[in-house]
């Protein structure tokens, strides 16, 4: 196997029928294309398997076998030790607005919890709401200096009545991956769980969470290359500790179906199969002929070339303008920012560079990103908030250099100014 | 300078990381109105990080201070003062590729100085004369050499009439044969009254240019004093090894 494997950009963009039709998506934290062998695997479960499961003629067996096989296909993807601890639903935000749910009877009056205010807010409301049951919830900070979060913030927060610490594994505004093993070891050391948002890390960084040794782990399958859908990872033993949101003859020991009221998805969670098969094949043209995981991992190799690439391309540009603020790190250090991008220009109100460029065909976002807290702390509101581009590997080198030209000429015209303030 | 010479640029504690990796260590410095100031050492040293927190292109420690004519350089209201009188030459020359070269310079004295068209013509028409480059006037950057492009981008940063202008390796991206047509538009803009702080990797320039040469390494200022001190006395070992490796090359 190669050292560095790399992409087959020809065969990766084949891949996504979704761009071949004349636009740039740089909006891929918002959403990625989906991939062909994800709407394979839905048709196929429309057209060949589509009844309720748990029935004993055929076609529902093979309903159910493909609800497990999407399992298998997600535990290969996070690396879970089963495929029981897969737990599918809507979106990231459902789902951790489940697992809250799902805490209450594990939680008294007093007992703490704390966010990251580098949180989108998926990972805070559903906490936030549970002060409604007595429950404190604290606020991690985040470094201005460094940008950073740091562990003896944290630890000035902690108590023995900390159950639960809520982060994410990377920011949707600031890119930078967080240390998510050093973390959830300083949190097990203080007797609390941790249960982090990965939904902006997940489509660009190998996930394991064996090795992060994380609790509960969320990420949205429809930024990760699949449909609108959504997983959680959490350890075996933890989801038996779970209330059940299902019917009352759903017991604890349902897992994980008692955390999936309604039933999952089934055609959404079977695409899971989809983005599994090409993340596998991805490596193997790295030439990694091992595992399914194994060729994840390689997979996720080339794809961390790919996206260091275009960081790269990105933040050179922008650090090379003086009128422009980079939210975040300027310089992507041993791969640790993913090419998820926001910045300002001094004096312009970023909603109307934004829909300026919509006239070039290329897909971004201004805003805040649902990260309020975040923008507020770091006073980033005014202006219409921040630009964000969001690149994922199957974007190109030639997309940013015509991204950044067509930013030129919106930046030499009048756009933006009128509204500044 | 003289020591009665007023500072323009003040540092003090700067203090810069990109999140658990610090860049620079409690930088302390002052930059006399209408020096010459060579920034020099090895990559990754932190020079350009330096001067890229002087108009805050970077953010850093809330509790370094930096000053500009006397305005301090944080988030807010001023910032847009003091980049107003801070003006960038980069490595990249980052022209607007579909307008001419006239337009590049003159784009920005119209939109942040309120200067008529007439005048920021008159104006642009006279930078580049002095930059040599003149006849360009009508073309677009992809017309032009790299070397005329810098040339272009000093003219457009003097445009604005910084007080201070900021060279951030400006020679680096260009082929050899055109180095020497932008130093030598760097060398007659000193002594011209505006302030120059330049990070350099051409030795030549810093000794024959600079009224002060600073010597960075590891995020720290190790030492600095006439391009006399520097290149033919250094006092710190670090110094000596980096020139030696660098003049030797």
């Amino acid at each position: 196997m190669a050292d560095q494997p790399s992409l087959d950009l020809d065969f990766v963009r084949s891949q996504f029928p979704g761009l071949n039709r004349g636009w740039t998506f740089f909006d891929n934290a918002g959403g990625s294309q989906i991939l062909q062998p994800a709407m394979d695997r839905i048709n196929s479960f429309l057209i060949e398997r589509n009844v309720q499961i748990g029935g004993s003629y055929e076609v529902s067996q093979n309903a159910a076998k493909a609800l497990y096989e999407a399992r298998t296909a997600a535990m290969h993807l996070v690396n879970a030790t089963r495929p029981e601890e897969i737990v599918f639903g809507s979106s990231t935000t459902s789902l951790l607005q489940n697992l809250a749910r799902a805490m209450q009877s594990q939680l008294n009056p007093g007992d703490e919890i704390i966010v990251s205010i580098s949180d989108h807010e998926s990972n805070i409301g559903p906490w936030d709401r549970l002060q409604d049951a007595g429950v404190v919830l604290k606020f991690w900070p985040l470094n201005k200096d460094t940008l950073t979060l740091e562990l003896a913030d944290l630890e000035a927060l902690m108590s023995e009545r900390t159950r639960l610490v809520c982060v994410t594994h990377a920011s949707n505004i600031l890119g930078s991956v967080n240390p998510i093993r050093q973390f959830a070891d300083f949190v097990h050391e203080r007797g609390a769980r941790i249960c982090v948002d990965a939904v902006a890390y997940a489509p660009h960084r190998l996930v394991d969470v064996q090795a992060f040794d994380v609790d509960y782990y969320v990420f949205s399958l429809y930024k990760t290359y699949g449909p609108h859908y959504a997983l959680m990872y959490g350890k075996y033993d933890h989801l038996l500790e779970l209330d059940t949101l299902y019917h009352y003859f759903y017991g604890k020991d349902k897992v994980p179906g008692k955390l999936e009221p309604g039933n999952p998805n089934y055609e959404l969670a079977y695409s899971t199969c989809g983005i599994v098969d090409y993340l596998s094949k991805l490596g193997e043209q790295a030439g990694d002929t091992g595992s399914v995981r194994s060729r994840i991992e390689t997979a996720f190799k080339a794809i961390t070339a790919q996206e260091d690439a275009l960081t790269e391309r990105l933040l050179s540009y922008l650090r090379s303008r003086n009128d422009c603020q980079i939210v975040g790190q300027s310089h992507n250090r041993e791969s640790l920012r993913v090419p998820t991008i926001a910045f300002r220009f001094d004096g312009r109100n970023a909603a109307d560079l934004c829909k300026a460029m919509d006239e070039y065909k290329i897909a971004m976002r201004f805003g805040d990103f649902h990260s309020r807290r975040l923008a507020e702390y770091l006073d980033l509101t005014d202006q219409g908030g921040m630009l964000r581009v969001s690149m994922v590997h199957y974007n190109t080198l030639e997309e940013v250099d015509r991204f950044t030209a067509a930013l030129d000429r919106i930046l030499s015209s009048n756009a933006g100014l009128a509204k500044a303030s | 300078m003289s020591a009665q010479t007023k500072n323009i640029i003040s540092v003090r504690g700067l203090v810069k990381s990109y999140g658990t990796f610090t860049v620079l260590h409690g930088i302390d410095l002052d930059i006399a109105e209408g020096e010459v100031v060579c920034v020099i050492g090895p990559s990754g040293s932190g020079k350009s990080t330096l001067i890229r927190c002087i108009n805050h292109l970077e953010a850093f420690s809330p509790d370094s201070t930096i000053t500009v004519d006397g305005i301090r350089v944080e988030p807010g209201a001023a910032l847009a003062k003091v980049r107003a009188e801070v003006g960038m030459v980069f490595q990249s020359f980052n022209l607007f590729p579909h307008m001419t070269v006239l337009k590049n310079v003159m784009l920005a004295p119209m939109r942040v100085r309120g200067t008529s068209e007439a005048e920021a013509a008159r104006k642009a028409r006279e930078l580049l004369a002095r930059v040599g480059i003149s006849e360009q006037a009508e073309k677009y950057p992809g017309q032009l050499s790299g070397g005329q492009q810098q040339r272009v981008a000093i003219a457009r940063a003097l445009a604005m009439e910084p007080k201070v202008l900021l060279f951030d390796e400006p020679t680096s991206a260009l082929d050899p044969e055109m180095v020497g047509e932008v130093l030598d538009v760097m060398r007659h803009l000193a002594g011209t009254g505006v302030t120059m702080v330049v990070v350099t990797h051409e030795m030549g320039f810093a000794r024959q240019v600079a009224d002060r040469v600073i010597f960075m390494d590891g995020g720290k200022l190790i030492e600095m004093g006439s391009p006399a001190e520097i290149f033919d006395n250094p006092r710190e070992e670090r110094t000596r090894g980096f020139l030696r490796a660098v003049l030797n090359h």
